[in-house]
């Protein structure tokens, strides 16, 4: 870009979101650098220049967006959509400069309809802030994603997340009720006002899962649920995972309703449970909770044992659980979490409940084998169920990565490639909750198969100068 | 610096990449900018470390004053790293770079001038509390520059209190700032010096306790003013004004004969929540003296947002301190109270500018009130 043409398209910024609106200066820039993905870390960390956006643009209404879009559209910018930066696999990298659309001063919080059960708020809301609001008013969004700290409300969408509880309350996805974005043209849209109809295919998902590729999500009607009278945990230790397992298909089977069930392999217990925790236990540890009216989960609980105690599962009581809820988000901090300089990835995936130990396996031995020369170990966990599968939130490390940062990443990307078709020879997908980003686009075409050019081709039609987020999600 | 460099390196990485405290920073609430979030000044500061910005680089020095330093990302931070700590020592080296915005300066001067950091010119603190009863002294008042010169309600009531209660109270009449605004803006030099004269003002007092109504000035004299050069006269007690009325309720020499029917909320400033820990007084007066229980907001105690008033930011982005301030007051409304209470003449300053429909006052002047 000639710096004649920077300063034009700043001023035609300016026009729509103020002075105050933009931010061009090198360290503001600077920090939208990298995300939560460990590739940007790396690259940081390791002194080399991280991808910045020329312009970082906050708007304050879905109009702003509009207004932006048909901006960059007319110079074929770039735009990359912005809520909480907690993504992990680069989805928010400017890999081509452009506009970093950063939308966090869009937080009102519209509308809270107590007799539908409803909240309305922008997409920019912090996704705890809102949380709290609604507590004051005895409502929960029931969404406890690890990043519900940082993450916003459009973000827990745009990338299709889970929660610490979506086992009973849905993930993001399943609590939309409507939305209102704007498309890559700049037209504002509104989805039909319920989620639940005969009224033509979904346009809904035009937005959920699209991680900024084809549009912003500007506003956001999710259900929200009563706070429940009680909450109850317990804790089972199993001998082995398949144990664990099958407890957990078998409550899920029964159509019980648990709020959580979170099985930890016996590597994953000794690295969390065991080090973050502070529980001494070794095998596989189950954490199962039920919420809702005192009596339901008194009687919940005592079917969730008898499941659990019929395949073996040592009761460790309460407070073990209870300490898991209390200190949920422990795992995400400094220095709990895993951190620099060891090498690691997160790569949940999802399936049915006849191929998940063979996918767990293949994973483990793709991981644990293919890559025994540089040391790298494998854990999981298990912490999504659905009435038909399970989601496999599994992690690898490698203590001691190479010090040259390309090397580094190669070797990242080595792995993570390896467990990925792993997973989809198995029958999982790319992953579950996590999104695509920059990182795992190249797997969408082997993903999807012959469906893919449909998807490329819906990108073209509604984003024809490929403005949003490119580069992401394999578009 | 207050970190050590090994401390600070391992501040900066644990900040660079972490954003689980974005709703914790009042800044990058107000603004929406990542480089209002801590995550986005250690991220700046590991640029800094690693040659790919410099210090003079467009916007690094903004970054480092756009910050409230309340002290709530370290007490949501699991790991509890200092990150007031770490962008206090990126202000000091600003500040030898003489690359800190003017009015850091610009405070000191003031300070030095008139003994405030808004440069007014001062009566004198007998002209705020009057006389003492008479006799010996048994407290010595330290009000703080925001009750001398913006605020003064909370000092007058607490000398209505002392007479009521035949508390005889000295002054330190030229009284001057403690050196904690000079501080978190990272003006060591000036800290030091505003610190000492302080000290130097205290020797002259006879009485062993220091009633102190600032928050600020509190939490520099019990957590800072050693690290300084400075030293508080031996055998000299620190009260902050909660802490003391506090006492006088438990000796039973503080009776409310006229209880308040107004329904109260409580702010707690963040120098007493997350500094000095000092939580349970000024609830304990407000329970007392209230006929209704105090109403919580819904970020109270040692998660309590701060009044916009930290950090220095009142200076530095005026406009922006306002915002935070309407932020922590529409969170008081939401209460539906008569009255939002606080504990500090530089907090109730703060709020009452951002807020018209309900009363703020210090707990001081509702026990006044209440007595």
């Amino acid at each position: 870009m000639t710096k004649l043409l920077f300063e034009i398209i700043r001023e035609e910024l300016c026009d729509v979101v103020g002075e105050d609106g933009i931010d061009t200066s090198e360290a503001g820039r600077f920090c939208y650098g990298a995300d939560y993905s460990w590739v940007s870390r790396a690259w940081v960390d390791r002194g080399m220049t991280p991808p910045v956006p020329d312009y970082v643009v906050f708007p304050r209404s879905t109009e702003e967006v509009s207004r932006v879009l048909k901006i960059a559209n007319h110079y074929k910018i770039p735009v990359v959509p912005y809520g909480g930066g907690s993504g992990v696999n680069g989805g928010i990298l400017a890999l081509y400069g452009g506009i970093m659309l950063d939308l966090k001063r869009m937080k009102r919080l519209i509308r809270i309809d107590q007799k539908s059960l409803t909240v309305t708020a922008e997409a920019g809301i912090n996704g705890e802030i809102l949380e709290r609001e609604l507590n004051q008013v005895g409502l929960t969004l029931g969404h406890y994603p690890a990043s519900g700290y940082c993450a916003t409300l459009g973000g827990y969408l745009a990338a299709r997340g889970s929660g610490t509880l979506s086992t009973k309350y849905g993930k993001a996805e399943e609590r939309v009720v409507a939305m209102e974005g704007v498309l890559p043209t700049g037209e504002i849209v509104k989805t039909l006002p319920v989620p639940r109809h005969a009224t033509g295919p979904d346009f809904l998902n035009f937005f959920i899962g699209s991680e900024g590729t084809l549009g912003v999500i500007t506003e956001v009607t999710m259900m929200v649920d009563p706070l429940p009278e009680i909450r109850d945990f317990q804790g089972f230790l199993f001998k082995s995972l398949a144990n664990g397992l099958e407890a957990g298909r078998r409550i899920m089977t029964e159509r019980l309703r648990p709020c959580v069930i979170r099985l930890y392999d016996a590597p994953s217990t000794i690295r969390f449970v065991q080090k973050v925790l502070g529980i001494q236990v070794e095998g596989a540890f189950m954490v199962v909770g039920s919420d809702g009216k005192k009596d339901m989960v008194s009687l919940e609980m005592k079917e969730i044992e008898k499941i659990c105690k019929a395949l073996g599962g040592e009761d460790q009581g309460r407070k073990p659980g209870e300490t898991w809820w209390e200190e949920r988000y422990k795992f995400y901090f400094p220095p709990f979490c895993p951190d620099l300089p060891e090498l690691f990835g997160t790569m949940d995936s999802v399936t049915t409940y006849d191929r998940i130990i063979p996918l767990y396996e293949a994973k483990k031995k793709t991981i644990e084998e293919g890559f025994k020369d540089f040391g790298a170990r494998y854990t999981a966990h298990f912490s999504h169920w659905f009435p038909w599968g399970t989601m496999i939130y599994d992690r690898f490390f490698v203590e001691k990565p190479p010090q040259d940062p390309r090397e580094a990443i190669q070797l990242h990307n080595r792995i993570w490639a390896a467990a990925i078709r792993a997973a989809l020879a198995e029958g999982g997908v790319v992953n579950e909750h996590h999104g695509i980003g920059q990182k795992l686009g190249y797997f969408m075409p082997e993903q999807f198969g012959s469906a893919w050019p449909v998807l490329v081709n819906l990108k073209k039609m509604l984003d024809p100068n490929n403005i949003m987020n490119p580069g992401k999600m394999g578009l | 610096m207050f970190l050590t460099e090994s401390e600070r390196i391992q501040t900066i990485k644990a900040c660079r990449d972490c954003p689980m405290c974005h709703p914790v920073d009042l800044f990058a609430q107000v603004t929406g900018k990542e480089a209002n979030t801590p995550r986005g000044r250690g991220m700046t500061l590991w640029g800094l470390e690693k040659g790919l910005l410099s210090w003079e680089s467009e916007g690094v020095s903004e970054i480092f004053y756009q910050a409230f330093l309340d002290g709530l990302p370290q007490e949501w931070c699991e790991g509890n790293y200092d990150f007031d700590a770490m962008i206090i020592d990126a202000r000091k080296t600003l500040v030898e770079k003489n690359l800190a915005p003017v009015v850091v300066s610009e405070i000191a001067r003031r300070i030095q001038e008139t003994g405030n950091p808004h440069g007014i010119p001062e009566k004198g603190v007998s002209a705020i509390v009057g006389q003492s009863p008479p006799g010996t002294p048994e407290i010595a008042l330290f009000l703080g520059s925001a009750a001398r010169t913006q605020r003064p309600q909370s000092a007058k009531a607490l000398a209505r209190i002392l007479h009521n209660l035949k508390i005889g109270f000295e002054v330190l009449e030229r009284e001057t700032d403690s050196g904690f605004l000079s501080y978190q803006l990272g003006d060591f030099w000036a800290a030091s010096e505003q610190a000492k004269k302080v000290a130097e003002q205290l020797r002259s007092i006879r009485a062993k306790k220091l009633v102190v109504l600032s928050a600020s000035a509190y939490r520099m004299f019990t957590t800072r003013f050693v690290r300084f050069g400075a030293s508080l006269p031996e055998g000299l007690k620190v009260l902050h004004a909660t802490e003391f009325l506090g006492e006088l309720l438990d000796q039973g020499k503080l009776v409310f004969r006229k209880k308040l029917s107004k329904r109260i909320t409580y702010h707690d400033p963040c120098c007493l929540a997350r500094f000095t820990y000092i939580l349970d007084p000024p609830r304990k007066l407000l329970a007392a003296l209230s006929e209704s229980p105090m109403v919580e907001m819904t970020w109270n105690g040692k998660q309590a947002r701060s009044c916009g008033g930290c950090g220095g930011v009142p200076f530095t982005y005026p406009e922006i301190s306002e915002k935070a301030s309407r932020i922590r007051v529409e969170e008081a409304l939401k209460t539906k109270v008569g009255i939002l209470a606080s504990a500090d003449p530089e907090c109730e300053a703060m709020l009452s500018r951002a807020v018209k429909e309900i009363e703020v006052k210090d707990i001081v002047e509702l026990v006044a009130e209440a007595i």
